[in-house]
């Protein structure tokens, strides 16, 4: 009976070593193993692949008023305001004077201006331009034709720059705008 | 071996790999807490930029010539997927990492690193590769024009939007 008693205790105390040990053996050998096989899927993994495009735009730039207004103040001599509009079209609005007879009347230029996309540039151009309310004909503002111009050339300048810093050309998709900011949408030409 | 020895070399192997497994887990719960920086909510700014994920996945590529995916995901946390060198092998690695706004400055901060399915928190890897986690921000800050500074920054599922405010040339 005793002996009985004594090996069925060496047996358990057997069992409990071998689960102890084997757990051990369990962990460490299972760790290895992890990191073993995690480096072997890791090195036959495919190359990742770029995400497909989403459906929308690229990339895409929002300017607000605001900072047109205080950029066109810094740039331009006199009190030079912008005021954006729907579609696509703001006012340039610039408060003068001008002394007639001795007497300084105030004088308030303003420009509808359009900007859109032609191509692959975006273009400037003048709708209507109203002296103190007074719309002139276009053919008589062709003082604004110079300055036209070189804002066309910078805008492209600026395209450039973007799509240099990028690395990559850009396809022009879009370009809008709400009473207070434009944007314009952009795709990779891949 | 007798039936008290097999026994427990199968409950112990069991119970090892249990163990493993916990630790799996509690090691990709660990590597996925939030840290900071946290994303702010975004001012009023002046120019407003966004790109998509697949711009900055082809952006990664060229600059790291080597394939390179970058997943974003809301609140910040980027997700950089690229073939690395690690001694003679060149296994794809997935980094685990957060982007914000520190001041001025667009910082970002590795979280993990996943090698196959081992997800390894940044806190037990080298200082080199956290240093490294920093390159994300530090190429934002650099790749700004000097005339804005960005303000603020948000991520969706599929792009990343910057708000840059204009300081002058």
């Amino acid at each position: 009976m005793d002996n009985q008693q004594t090996s069925l205790e060496s047996s358990l105390g057997c069992g409990l070593l071998g689960c102890a040990g084997d757990m051990i053996l369990g962990f460490l050998g299972g760790g290895v193993l992890l990191i073993v096989l995690s480096l072997a899927v890791a090195v036959l993994s495919p190359d990742p692949a770029l995400p497909a495009s989403a459906g929308f735009s690229d990339l895409q730039l929002t300017v607000r008023e605001d900072f047109l207004n205080r950029f066109v103040q810094t740039s331009a001599a006199g009190n030079v305001r912008v005021d954006i509009l729907p579609g696509g079209q703001f006012n340039l609005i610039f408060d003068s004077s001008v002394t007639l007879s001795g007497v300084s009347v105030p004088v308030q230029i303003t420009g509808l201006f359009e900007i859109q996309l032609n191509g692959q540039t975006v273009e400037l151009r003048l709708l209507d331009t109203a002296i103190s309310g007074v719309t002139l004909p276009v053919e008589l503002t062709g003082f604004f034709d110079d300055s036209l111009s070189e804002v066309n050339e910078e805008l492209d300048i600026a395209l450039n720059d973007i799509s240099t810093t990028l690395g990559v050309p850009l396809i022009l998709v879009n370009l809008g705008s709400d009473d207070a900011t434009f944007w314009l949408e952009a795709s990779e030409a891949r | 071996m007798n039936r008290w020895g097999c026994f427990g070399l199968t409950v112990g192997g069991l119970t090892g790999l249990l163990l493993v497994m916990l630790f799996l887990v509690w090691m990709r719960q660990m590597a996925s807490a939030p840290m900071e920086p946290q994303l702010a909510p975004l001012p009023v700014a002046d120019v407003t930029l966004s790109l998509s994920e697949s711009s900055l996945s082809r952006f990664a590529t060229d600059m790291l010539k080597t394939p390179t995916r970058i997943d974003l995901e809301p609140g910040g946390q980027i997700e950089i997927t690229t073939r690395t060198s690690l001694g003679q092998w060149r296994p794809v690695v997935c980094l685990g990492m957060s982007l914000g706004m520190q001041g001025a400055d667009v910082v970002s901060q590795l979280r993990w690193v996943q090698l196959g399915f081992l997800r390894i928190p940044a806190r037990w890897l080298p200082q080199s590769i956290i240093n490294a986690g920093a390159l994300p921000g530090q190429t934002i800050t650099q790749q700004t024009p000097a005339e804005f500074e960005v303000v603020g920054l948000q991520t969706t599922s599929d792009s990343i939007e910057f708000q840059l405010n204009w300081i002058g040339p």
